[in-house]
């Protein structure tokens, strides 16, 4: 079932207007962006009708505005990560929680378990062999617990999995670029 | 006059940094300083848990190179296990190690590095990266991603064949 909404990429005299697409990682792995390149060949095909506005992959420092699709990887973990979230919603038509620990909190969220200074002391003190010492200015401090996104901003899809697969990637941006938001429970399903 | 000139964020790396340089008031470098953003706690938070629900875990630390993290701590296992494993198991090991190593390599200089060297490190940013290379360099493009596809589908194969746990990889 696909619901009319989202983005729509109109055909016009001249051309399509592009979708200005975004890819964000917060307080992920990068395994669901590596799931997005194994579109292979077809990032070829669907860059052709998409402007991508900022990614990792790319050279922009800035989250720009007027973002039509945001693919969001990755817990909200740290003081930057929440700042980060804020701005990316501002900024972005239709924002996919995009893999488990966008949806869920997933692996980055298990620490949540622990108070944080004994995550602190584990990492930067106790297996610490050079300069021992909890960093507190230099780096972006750690939140207390680690929450997915939808837990700070209205989230506009869920694409699960750990990571989601690309066919699913494929199918949810070909949908989008056709201005219809697709239902995907059926697609990601755990087991398949 | 003292500045500082702050590159935030790193672009076309694996993984969250930022790095900040301080000019004296002559104009040299007095530091710098690569600060890496992201911190999740590995460390801690597979503290009590099942020793064989690590290779797994130890997976997610990577997207990019989750093999590499999967057999070693399927590596410590072994040793905690007091065991050897079967010689085309450890040969799988390794088939699957280096098809990692391809398409990380892939990755890191088709997607990341080679929009630099092939459009050159002045090129407009804008379509300084892959997306650039699409265009600019279509057949290279393809082949680069052809030759990470390549890595991704031998590790996919080789995981399916039993000696690690199907369904322990981050792969599609």
């Amino acid at each position: 079932m696909t619901q009319e909404s989202g983005v729509r990429s109109q055909e016009s005299g001249e051309g399509e207007r592009k979708v200005r697409l975004a890819t964000v990682w917060l307080d992920g792995c990068s395994g669901c962006h590596m799931s997005f390149l194994d579109l292979d060949e077809r990032l070829i095909e669907i860059a052709q009708h998409l402007e991508m506005v900022y990614t990792p992959l790319i050279d922009v420092k800035a989250y720009p505005d007027q973002v039509d699709v945001a693919l969001v990887e990755g817990a909200v973990s740290s003081e930057e990560d929440l700042e980060k979230i804020h701005r990316i919603r501002r900024q972005t038509k239709t924002l996919i929680a995009f893999g488990d620990c966008a949806v869920t909190g997933n692996v980055p969220s298990m620490r949540n378990a622990v108070p944080l200074q004994d995550v602190y002391r584990r990492g930067y003190v106790e297996t610490a062999t050079l300069r021992p010492g909890i960093p507190d200015q230099v780096v972006p401090r750690l939140l207390p617990t680690v929450r997915p996104i939808h837990e700070y901003v209205p989230v506009d899809v869920f694409l699960q999995g750990c990571p989601p697969p690309a066919d699913v990637i494929y199918r949810l941006l070909t949908e989008l670029l056709d201005g219809r938001t697709p239902d995907l429970t059926a697609l990601t399903r755990f087991g398949r | 006059m003292a500045r500082q000139i702050t590159i935030d964020p790193v672009t076309r790396i694996e993984g969250h940094a930022k790095i900040t340089i301080q000019l004296d008031d002559a104009g040299v470098v007095s530091d710098a300083k690569f600060h890496v953003t992201q911190f999740r706690g590995f460390e801690k938070l597979c503290e009590g848990r099942p020793f064989h629900e690590m290779p797994s875990l130890m997976a997610r630390i990577c997207g990019i190179c989750p093999v590499s993290h999967l057999v070693a701590s399927a590596k410590a296992c072994d040793a905690i296990m007091a065991v050897q494993i079967p010689t085309s198991a450890a040969n799988l090991r390794r088939v699957i190690n280096l098809a990692q190593l391809v398409q990380s390599h892939a990755l890191s200089f088709f997607y990341l590095t080679a929009p630099d060297l092939l459009l050159g490190m002045d090129a407009d940013p804008a379509g300084r990266n892959i997306f650039g290379l699409m265009q600019s360099h279509p057949e290279i493009a393809r082949d680069g991603i052809r030759l990470r596809q390549f890595g991704q589908q031998v590790i996919e194969l080789s995981a399916a064949s039993g000696s690690i746990r199907p369904g322990s990889f981050p792969v599609a």
